[in-house]
């Protein structure tokens, strides 16, 4: 049986033809260096896109190595706060850093990040790190009003990781233009379905644009690229995230009707609560690999992302059946 | 073959469909009276029903209804273990488990509740690990799977090398607990399998992982380090605030209250009287607790000789709370209930829990 990946949270869809044809033809000189001048015109695009000046924005080769990089510069402080549950590398990277952790436990159902508390908190250097949507729970969970409090603070430095923006079409952007010490990460890994070219981006304030310095990580010429061109053709991005949207919704109305537990989500993934031990280990079985959250849920528990219709139908239809055999 | 004991309690459950609770002692005639059902062969069942042929175990089980019954019904070798009356008792259960013991079962599978836990714990200790089928109305020990499938599951992951964690054996005492006063001390600790972590391969897997074990010495590490001078520490029960004793080299009581001052033992074993006037003497004191897993009571269950009048005194700033994350995930909030509304209320709101060296986890108390 064919492999059904709804594990990672990509998207299903390979990019339109000119996409890939882009990064194809780009092979043709991979003995070269990426010519600068395809680094500048990403850069603008980006800042285009991001509505943003193009010295503010950092490439890297995928979201998750600014995400480190970010913790690592910063470790300095002598405390980092994160969310729990929070997306792996957040926690993982803050885990190898010497500066005390401070886990911020998220509560059921709306996995809000308790702001206010957390004011009280910063009495010393601190670094703010945050997935916003949040992966496992797929809810925003600090807003840019609650964040723009904090800020006020100068003790504090914040990276908000937007790596499911386009999906919830919301953004702390407006902050950076107010604020030195605050940085988003977003990537074309989601929305632009290029999980595999691997390029991700960071909108940051002034302080952090500085502590970045120096940092110029070489970019693969395929990956740059196809960035270029998703950018130019941004329109399928658009198609993307509206087909995620009017998927989930068609999930959410099965999952009403099997009486599964699940929670709304601005994202491409959905948190579900099944009541069936071990779950994602028996919808492996299937060949149906969802994501597991028992770190932080029961084993019951999986994070499931929006694939095509028919492997959302192949999906829904084994949770049906192992949903009927408890 | 590897040889895994099973030991069913037949009475327990019986009193909660009939709105008694518990059935220890003579309650069990009036449960019969009115009408009572044992649960114990449907949760029996529903756990046997995933066997098959291929696991390679033998059981040892206690005769008749107390095992034997249900496990004939499937094709696996068994072996049964040691005798029973007409009426069976706490003792039949004791008996037989150390019987089994002595004939070299690896893990003894129970189904029963709260009481049964305890009679498993008189007989078994740390020796080897168990597993608890729920079947009771009560089920305030937190050593119990969440259902028949789970404790399947932990069988599973018990056979296939999986970790050992201690979790707590609670003492209700029913005869309070049927007139609704919820008392509850710490009775006892027993080894259950965890769960395998089913983990997909893949970019976003994590790093090394450390064991439960080596969480409470980190813990225990981060309190030793920021133990002040001149300041009493009151330490309460539970193997991770043991695990700071040890690393102390202060042999305190696995289950009770002790008090520790400039890193030595003061006093071992305390009631609530003795603390309120250690209270008097020292004016800087702390309270250590750990949440009880399941449940997460910080206060109000197994360590009732922190009473309102001593929280009060100490104050809310003062409560180090140190849980293991392993525990800690299991729980949604923290609770509490010291039997006190204001001192309840006081402790509601957020609080710090050490979950390791420089680890902490804000989260919420109800
Ligand atoms: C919250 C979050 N941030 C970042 C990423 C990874 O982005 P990238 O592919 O750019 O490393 C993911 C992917 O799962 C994610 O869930």
């Amino acid at each position: 049986m064919k492999n059904i990946r709804l594990d990672k949270n990509e998207m299903p869809f390979l990019p339109p033809k000119t996409v890939q044809v882009a990064i194809y033809n780009s092979l043709k000189s991979i003995n070269r260096y990426t010519p600068t001048e395809k680094v500048e015109l990403l850069l603008e695009l980006l800042s285009s896109y991001s509505t943003i000046e193009k010295e503010r924005i950092i490439l890297s080769a995928g979201s998750d190595i600014l995400i480190k990089e970010f913790i690592f510069r910063f470790s300095h402080v002598d405390q980092i706060i994160i969310a729990n549950p929070t997306f792996i590398i957040i926690q993982n990277s803050a885990l190898q850093s010497d500066s005390e952790l401070l886990k911020v436990r998220l509560s059921e159902p709306h996995f809000t990040f308790p702001t206010k508390l957390i004011e009280n908190q910063i009495t010393k250097p601190t670094l703010l790190v945050l997935d916003n949507p949040n992966n496992p729970s797929g809810k925003r969970i600090v807003t840019e009003d609650q964040l723009g409090i904090l800020l006020k603070k100068e003790m504090l430095t914040v990276l908000i990781d937007e790596a499911y923006f386009e999906f919830s079409g919301n953004s702390v952007l407006p902050l950076i233009k107010r604020y030195p010490n605050i940085a988003i990460t977003r990537t074309l890994s989601k929305a632009f379905g290029l999980a595999g070219i691997g390029l991700g981006y960071m909108l940051a304030g002034e302080t952090i644009v500085e502590a970045f310095e120096g940092l110029d990580i070489m970019l693969p010429y395929p990956s740059v690229m196809g960035a270029i061109s998703a950018l130019q053709n941004k329109d399928y991005m658009e198609e993307f995230v509206e087909f995620v949207h009017k998927e989930k919704q068609t999930m959410i109305e099965r999952l009403q009707e099997l009486d599964a537990n699940y929670y709304e989500s601005e994202t491409n993934f959905l948190l579900i609560t099944t009541g069936i031990q071990n779950i994602a280990q028996r919808l492996a079985e299937k060949s149906i690999y969802v994501c597991p959250v028992s770190d932080y849920f029961g084993s019951d528990s999986i994070r499931v992302s929006i694939g095509t219709h028919q492997e959302n139908t192949i999906f829904l239809e084994a949770l049906q059946k192992l949903l009927s055999q408890k | 073959m590897r040889k895994i004991g099973l030991i069913v309690n037949p009475i327990a459950g019986m009193g909660g469909s009939v709105g008694l609770k518990g059935t220890d002692g003579k309650i069990i005639e009036k449960a019969r009276k009115l009408g009572a059902e044992p649960i114990t062969p449907k949760r029996i069942e529903a756990f046997l029903s995933n066997l098959t042929t291929n696991i390679k175990i033998t059981f040892l089980v206690a005769p008749r209804h107390m095992g034997e019954k249900y496990i004939k019904n499937y094709n696996v070798p068994f072996e049964v273990v040691g005798k029973i009356g007409k009426t069976t008792s706490a003792e039949d259960t004791k008996r037989i488990a150390e019987e089994m013991l002595e004939k070299g079962i690896e893990l003894l599978v129970f189904c029963g509740g709260d009481g049964t836990a305890r009679d498993v714990y008189d007989a078994i200790d740390l020796k080897i690990p168990v597993i608890g089928i729920p079947a009771g109305v009560k089920m305030f020990s937190s050593i119990f799977a969440i259902n028949p499938d789970a404790a399947w599951n932990l069988l599973k992951s018990y056979l296939e090398g999986s970790e050992l964690v201690e979790n707590e054996v609670l003492d209700i005492d029913e005869e309070a607990f049927r007139e609704d006063k919820l008392d509850s001390k710490l009775y006892g600790v027993l080894k259950i399998p965890k769960v395998k972590q089913f983990i997909q391969g893949g970019k976003k897997s994590s790093g090394k992982k450390r064991t439960e074990a080596q969480n409470k010495q980190l813990i225990a590490e981060a309190i030793r380090e920021q133990m002040r001078e001149n300041a009493l520490y009151l330490l309460g029960p539970g193997t991770t605030v043991k695990a700071i004793s040890e690393k102390l080299d202060i042999p305190i009581s696995l289950l009770g209250i002790d008090a520790v001052y400039n890193r030595e033992l003061l006093q071992k074993d305390i009631n609530e009287q003795q603390i309120l006037k250690l209270l008097k003497t020292y004016q800087k004191a702390y309270i250590i607790v750990s949440p009880i897993g399941g449940q997460g009571f910080i206060f109000g269950r197994g360590n009732k000789q922190f009473t309102p009048e001593v929280i009060k005194i100490v104050g809310k700033n003062n409560i180090i709370v140190v849980s293991t994350q392993e525990k800690l995930k299991e729980l949604n909030c923290l609770r509490v209930d010291t039997g006190d509304i204001e001192i309840d209320k006081m402790l509601r709101g957020y609080i710090k829990v050490v979950i390791g060296l420089k680890e902490k986890e804000l989260i919420e108390v109800k």
